[in-house]
């Protein structure tokens, strides 16, 4: 399975926020990185099919983005997203499994599955309202596992992890990505040094480099600096 | 399966949103408030005085016989106090309705009663600037209006269908206050970006929140209903249904009973809530903003309350009155304006309801057309 992104462009008024980039996405985990700004998330939005392109295409195995199909086998965490007060964490997900089309019994066992996977197996009952910023992005994640998605893609997923969950979190994503089209956004460098096998460096809408992790060396955050520098 | 789930948790979404909750609890009990504090407005009298005269024609004998218990004072008729004249109190409504409050009923012979209706009612009809074949058709049905009026007690019935304007008004608050942010709410909360990215997020949910706001807004019409219904029957009871509805609203040429005309309004009342909620809704998708949605609701309401067209705007004045509280307010029954259609007449008891509908499946794909082509962060 190949997710290729072929000179996509997206423009806001007078700024251009992703100019004519192309890749191509394989198995394995991917690393979006570049500074706030940079038109990391405008991508991902793109990817996402929740934002059409001004030109280019997206699409994978002949799948376009925009189809239900594709949705079917996306999971997506944006880097803000709010919650319905109303909800408890479960209702939460079992809300957005009936969204993803996952039927009564296996929406319960996932949920369940994933409620603990995360850690909140003790407040899952409780309103999201009461949840702090870390364990929100915990649901967050959770909902974007829900329904097994083949393409995994993540902006700035460890923001309000504490660095015990960011380890588990690496880990998790680091056995996904085995099996999985996975892209996650970030601009802490350290968070992709374990687990990415490939990297992104975007800078201004453009994509700066692309390569394995391993081309970026043993220090990963000067390898970084000296390509955004590079531009410059 | 998955869909009644999803169908659950959007009614949820709008049923345990605190501000819906206070908003149709306030309203429930505002009705019941009104209703009660009418009470002595009215029946000034009591239910068995009222029913004294129950079966006796409104005709020349009566009005004779009712005129030593009349008096003319500061320009009003009054009857005079005491327990051998309360029974001619509720007569004397009906009596007052035609002729109207100030005008001395001490010298109304029973002819005249009647005859200043069919006046009034041919001045209404010339004011409306009906056609020939629209007069035409009014007469055909007042024809059909059995006179003289038969006096029966008729409060519950009555009192309600007054009511129904302020149902009107309450309900399109409600869908105001509660279905603005059915779908602007999504987007306010950034939760776009999850749904629309989800295998039933962009056609199925769209059908489904819609779905669950119509069952809100039915839901809440039935309530609001019941909150006037049930103090009505305990106070007044429920009888006089058969009664004609020319007792309550002398301006009717319909040959109808109370309980038939309720029964057309409780039709027009649903159809009315599900208008105001299917607008509420489209303008949630398009603007994808809870308080723009909200002003401008509220704004329309206000227009409604206060907004009148004069006659000569011809066409538009004549939408302008088939707009739902239009049709349920007191007035509704005295605007004769007809709709021509495939050689037909039909009166707006009957388009407005045909409307309403065509308009609610018109909002209905509008927004449905409009949230396939969402995109968040644009």
């Amino acid at each position: 399975m190949e997710l290729i992104a072929d000179r996509i462009t997206k423009q806001y008024k007078n700024k251009i926020a992703v100019d004519r980039m192309s890749f191509t996405l394989a198995k394995g985990v991917t690393g979006l990185l570049g500074a706030n700004g940079a038109g990391k998330t405008t991508l991902m939005r793109l990817l996402c099919g929740i934002l059409v392109p001004d030109s280019g295409t997206i699409s994978c195995d002949g799948m376009s983005v925009g189809t239900e199909e594709y949705r079917d086998i996306l999971g997506y965490l944006p880097q803000n997203f709010g919650y319905y007060p109303e909800f408890s964490g479960k209702d939460f997900l079992l809300y957005m499994s009936a969204v993803k089309g996952i039927t009564g019994k296996d929406a319960a066992r996932k949920t369940k599955e994933l409620i603990e996977l995360v850690g909140l197996a003790e407040v899952a009952g409780k309103k999201v309202r009461t949840y702090s910023g870390g364990m929100r992005q915990r649901l967050g994640i959770a909902q974007a596992l829900l329904n097994d998605p083949q393409i995994l893609i993540m902006d700035e997923p460890t923001a309000g992890l504490d660095p015990q969950e960011r380890i588990r979190f690496r880990e998790l994503i680091a056995d996904i990505g085995e099996k999985k089209i996975v892209l996650l956004s970030t601009h802490i460098v350290s968070d992709l040094e374990h687990i990415a096998d490939r990297l992104m460096i975007m800078k201004d809408g453009q994509l700066i480099w692309q390569g394995s992790r391993s081309a970026g060396g043993e220090d990963l955050e000067a390898f970084y600096i000296s390509k955004i520098g590079e531009k410059r | 399966m998955v869909l009644r789930t999803l169908y659950l948790y959007e009614l949820k979404k709008i049923a345990c949103s605190k501000v819906n909750l206070i908003a149709l609890a306030g309203a429930v009990i505002m009705l019941v408030f009104l209703e009660i504090t009418s009470v002595p407005e009215n029946q000034p009298v009591s239910r068995e005085a009222a029913k004294e005269l129950d079966g006796r024609a409104i005709d020349a004998q009566l009005i004779e016989e009712m005129k030593p218990a009349m008096r003319f004072v500061n320009g009003y008729t009054v009857i005079e106090s005491g327990e051998e004249n309360e029974k001619y109190v509720p007569v004397m409504d009906v009596i007052t309705a035609v002729t109207g409050k100030n005008s001395d009923v001490t010298k109304l012979s029973g002819a005249e009663f009647y005859k200043l209706r069919e006046q009034e009612l041919d001045h209404r009809m010339n004011k409306q600037r009906l056609t020939d074949t629209e007069k035409e058709f009014w007469r055909s049905q007042e024809a059909q209006v059995s006179k003289p009026f038969v006096y029966h007690y008729h409060s519950g019935p009555g009192n309600l269908l007054k009511s129904f304007q302020a149902l009107g008004m309450f309900i399109l608050l409600l869908s105001a206050v509660g279905l603005s942010g059915v779908y602007a709410r999504e987007t306010a909360d950034q939760m776009n970006q999850l749904l629309l990215c989800s295998r039933y997020g962009k056609k199925e949910l769209y059908l489904i929140k819609f779905a669950a706001g119509l069952t809100w807004i039915l839901a809440a019409a039935l309530l609001t209903f019941l909150a006037l219904l049930i103090p009505v029957s305990l106070i007044y009871g429920m009888e006089g249904m058969e009664v004609m509805v020319q007792l309550v609203k002398p301006w009717c040429m319909l040959p109808y009973t109370l309980g038939q005309m309720l029964a057309v309004f409780i039709v027009v009342y649903l159809l009315a809530a599900v208008i105001f909620a299917s607008v509420t809704m489209l303008l949630s998708v398009v603007t994808q903003n809870q308080l723009v949605v909200t002003s401008a609701l509220l704004g329309y309401m206000l227009i409604d309350l206060f907004g009148e067209l004069p006659e000569k705007f011809g066409v538009l004045q004549k939408i302008w009155t088939l707009r739902p509280n239009a049709v349920l307010m007191n007035t509704g029954f005295s605007n004769y304006r007809l709709i021509h259609l495939a050689g037909g007449l039909f009166m707006n008891y009957q388009t407005a309801p045909v409307i309403y509908a065509v308009i609610s499946i018109a909002a209905l794909m509008i927004g449905r057309r409009k949230y396939r082509r969402m995109q968040v962060g644009n």
